[in-house]
């Protein structure tokens, strides 16, 4: 998988999947299939060959996901009519001038500082070291005095609490919280 | 990697990631885990996700760039007006002030880290918290390392320039391909793409080339080259010559007889649009005249003027072929 395409997906779509999440609940009313939805996604934009064009990701997200649904009633042939007239509207959320949202640099830099000092203790040191140290699993057990597995361990119990609190965020709070 | 059936498809992409990313996965491994994205499409979504979102957290290592107009906006079609001191000042206490108002992260840091990168068509300027800048070429990276007493900067890919604060007590170091530059205070550039080249244009910096013992003097507008098979060869260049070699820095691009080839690698590096060379003999042909880095057309039709070619241009390739 193209390292350019998950620097992009981290960039532009992750920040937004809190909100594009909340608006998926109110469409399918349903934790699950929101689940499978939102990974079906990630999917489909992870096999992409080029994203460097595609200036607004968010917009971008909505998109992925309307085609996502629309085949999805249509394969299970339970067309709600609430729910098409939401997909609908969708066309309205990315056309319209605010949906022209990118986080800039100081706002990425603080959610994700954010987010690793949400972490419990240990979690967060070893988070530390890896990502603003950039340390490897190694040098992390050595500095905190750990063995490797344990800094393992650590990084996929961090990186499910991380993947939980991803899908709660507001990208769009964060900017205004941040909006000088 | 066996689940006990309560594991959700998130916990075992984040057990998954963990594994890859921890240094010590095997072949094995390896082809379970193809073996379990294959077998669902959501698996697959579940990991990209993670990997994604591990990658995203690369950012903590990067304090954001300063917030001034010329560093954030990429210099594409636009005259980069030249670094003055006391740009560079502002800059700096811009950075200050930011630093001051950071995260609590932050206090975490003994060694300060950072990772500097600009994406392709992208030149810009960098404060660094000692008062030092670095202006990095479209597509290049630099990792920073700020210790008690040494500032160590490796160049990882492309071009950058270094304007060095004085502190004798902490020697500034830029590494790149084994070779060591090491300046006390001054300004240099430092580039590795194909051979590894340094131009001082400030002071000086002692020069170790990976398979050279002896260290040497680079002084003001001296340059050398160190090729890959580590051939090493030093030159002085005449203020026209430095301007040239500068004139990156600008969004421009400075020829005085480099091949077609050289300069069509320079503008691919920094443009979408791609510039062929259909026919290798003209690629050896030289070409001479200053031309604005973020347009590859205009080049490519100046180049065809000087050397009797023809240009097609499709989509986002332009090709340079004998008429």
């Amino acid at each position: 998988m193209d390292d350019g395409i998950i620097a992009w997906i981290g960039a532009n779509l992750l920040p937004f999947e809190g909100e594009v999440r909340r608006w998926l609940r109110r469409v399918s009313k349903s934790r699950d299939l929101e689940d499978d939805i939102i990974q079906d996604a990630y999917c489909r934009i992870g096999a992409a060959q080029d994203l460097s064009h595609i200036r607004n990701g968010r917009a971008y997200f909505y998109t992925v996901l309307r085609s996502i649904m629309i085949e999805r009633f249509r394969r299970e042939k339970i067309i709600k009519f609430e729910s098409l007239a939401e997909i609908e509207s969708l066309h309205v959320i990315d056309e319209s001038p605010s949906a022209e949202r990118v986080l800039s640099g100081q706002q990425q830099y603080e959610m994700v500082c954010r987010l690793i000092e949400g972490l419990p203790d240990r979690c967060r040191e070893v988070f530390t070291m890896r990502k603003v140290h950039q340390l490897s699993q190694r040098e992390t057990a050595e500095r905190l005095g750990i063995s490797e597995n344990i800094v393992e361990k650590d990084v996929a119990r961090g990186m499910k609490l991380l993947m939980q609190a991803i899908s709660d965020l507001d990208a769009g709070e964060q900017q205004e919280g941040t909006a000088r | 990697m066996t689940p006990d059936p309560a594991t959700t498809i998130d916990e075992m992409a984040a057990r998954w990631l963990a594994r890859m990313v921890s240094g010590h996965a095997s072949e094995e491994d390896r082809a379970s885990l193809t073996l379990w994205l294959e077998a669902d499409s959501r698996h697959k979504g579940a990991y990209m996700r993670a990997m994604a979102l591990w990658r995203m957290l690369d950012g903590a290592a990067q304090a954001p760039a300063l917030p001034t107009a010329h560093a954030v906006l990429p210099v594409r079609n636009r005259v980069h007006p030249r670094l003055t001191r006391r740009r560079m000042l502002g800059g700096a206490g811009a950075m200050a002030a930011s630093v001051a108002g950071a995260l609590v992260l932050r206090n975490y840091l003994r060694d300060e880290q950072q990772i500097l990168q600009t994406g392709r068509g992208e030149v810009r300027e960098f404060a660094l918290s000692d008062g030092s800048h670095i202006v990095l070429d479209s597509g290049s990276r630099v990792d920073v390392t700020m210790r008690r007493d040494a500032r160590d900067v490796a160049l990882v890919e492309g071009t950058g320039w270094f304007h060095v604060a004085k502190d004798k007590t902490r020697p500034f170091t830029v590494s790149a391909n084994g070779a060591r530059f090491v300046a006390v205070g001054t300004a240099f550039s430092v580039s590795r793409e194909g051979a590894t080249r340094i131009v001082v244009s400030e002071g000086i910096v002692r020069m170790t080339a990976a398979d050279h013992a002896r260290a040497i003097d680079l002084h003001r507008n001296e340059t050398a080259m160190i090729d890959r098979a580590g051939g090493l060869k030093l030159a002085r260049l005449s203020d026209d010559a430095m301007n040239r070699q500068m004139a990156w820095r600008e969004g421009s691009v400075g020829l005085d007889g480099e091949t077609l080839r050289e300069a069509a690698d320079s503008f691919n590096r920094y443009n979408r649009t791609q510039i062929v060379i259909v026919d290798p003999a003209l690629g050896d042909k030289r070409v001479i005249g200053w031309f604005s880095r973020g347009d590859p057309q205009g080049f490519a039709l100046a180049a065809a003027t000087m050397l009797d070619a023809k240009v097609d241009r499709q989509g986002e390739t332009i090709r340079l072929m004998k008429k």
